[in-house]
């Protein structure tokens, strides 16, 4: 098997290769004192830097410093009209669909009470029946008229006639 | 109702990334106050990006990005006027002996670092803090398969410059 290169190594050296290629290092490493010798040089200068680089770490950390957690937003026109409400923060989509779903609310609202006034229509229609009395010597017919009275015309056949016998 | 955003909130990036934010403005800028207000900055631009319609999809590796860039740009800008020494760096220590013995290897450090590109600065100091390669490639914007030769190569070149500086 041919010997590996310093980015193999590296890699292999911060653990980003793959676990087959690891085992075929290995494998390598096992057989190759070359290889081996570079690796265990190559991890040392790794090793040296990294001491090295420590130095120029703080020797205090500062704690993170208090932010206002929900400071103004002033020039931005959307999130001042939809920042926050109730301390619940509204985004864009959420304004969105709450603006359809209150579109679409009104307008089934609006539907159903067109349909509803439609049915009551005929119960507050003038319609009316009226009865006529037509007597003769022998008997009374009462007839029952259906009669529109907003344009005081019959609209339909006579409804009921209902005759009684006279008696003298 | 729940707040199912509350880990990804703003609060919690910030709380749990400054130390690592200062950390990493520390070493490339060797000074506590100005990795302080690397730190602030870093996170009011990433505050502005969330509030603003550009989302932020890996933030860790964003934060590393700009802080990485916000502190060359610093330094530049600061070596205009002045050199940057290594006595900038502060110890609160009691032994005088420590003291000046840590400021000579910070010394050493600093101008082995220096001479290295800043891409190899920035890699070596997101490696120092045990980042992933994936990690590195986004926040540097490397391919990830080459994030290995890099490291090895940064490595190799400041073990050089570190040897340099102990030879008289």
């Amino acid at each position: 098997m041919r010997c590996f290169s310093e980015k193999t190594f590296q890699e292999y050296l911060d653990g980003e290769v793959s676990k087959d290629q690891s085992r075929q290092i290995e494998q390598h490493l096992s057989e190759c004192h070359r290889c081996k010798q570079k690796l265990v040089s190559q991890k040392a200068q790794k090793d040296f830097v990294i001491r090295k680089l420590r130095l120029l770490d703080p020797i205090e950390m500062p704690v993170a410093p208090v932010i206002n957690s929900r400071p103004a937003k002033y020039g931005e026109p959307l999130s001042f009209f939809f920042g926050r409400f109730f301390g619940m923060t509204i985004r864009l989509p959420m304004a969105v669909v709450a603006m359809v779903v209150l579109f679409l609310a009104g307008l089934s609202l609006g539907l159903f009470l067109r349909s509803q006034s439609a049915l009551t229509s005929v119960f507050r229609s003038k319609l009316k029946s009226v009865p006529f009395y037509i007597s003769s010597d022998k008997s009374i017919q009462t007839v029952w008229l259906n009669l529109d009275l907003a344009n005081y015309k019959p609209i339909a056949q006579p409804r009921i006639i209902i005759t009684q016998e006279v008696t003298k | 109702m729940g707040k199912p955003e509350r880990q990804d909130s703003f609060e919690a990036v910030y709380e749990n990334n400054f130390s690592v934010i200062y950390r990493l403005g520390y070493r490339l800028l060797g000074n506590s106050e100005q990795a302080l207000d690397l730190a602030q900055e870093v996170f009011l631009r990433l505050y502005q990006r969330l509030n603003g319609s550009s989302p932020v999809l890996d933030v860790r590796s964003w934060l590393y990005r700009t802080a990485s860039n916000l502190s060359y740009d610093w330094l530049r800008r600061k070596s205009r006027f002045q050199k940057i020494c290594a006595n900038h760096f502060e110890r609160p220590g009691q032994d005088v002996e420590q003291e000046l013995i840590k400021a000579e290897e910070n010394q050493a450090m600093r101008a082995a670092l220096e001479e290295l590109s800043s891409r190899d600065r920035i890699l070596l100091t997101l490696y120092q803090d045990e980042l992933s390669y994936e990690e590195i490639s986004r926040a540097m914007g490397l391919r990830r398969s080459s994030v290995g030769t890099f490291i090895s190569r940064a490595i190799k070149s400041l073990a050089k410059e570190l040897e340099k500086g102990e030879k008289p």
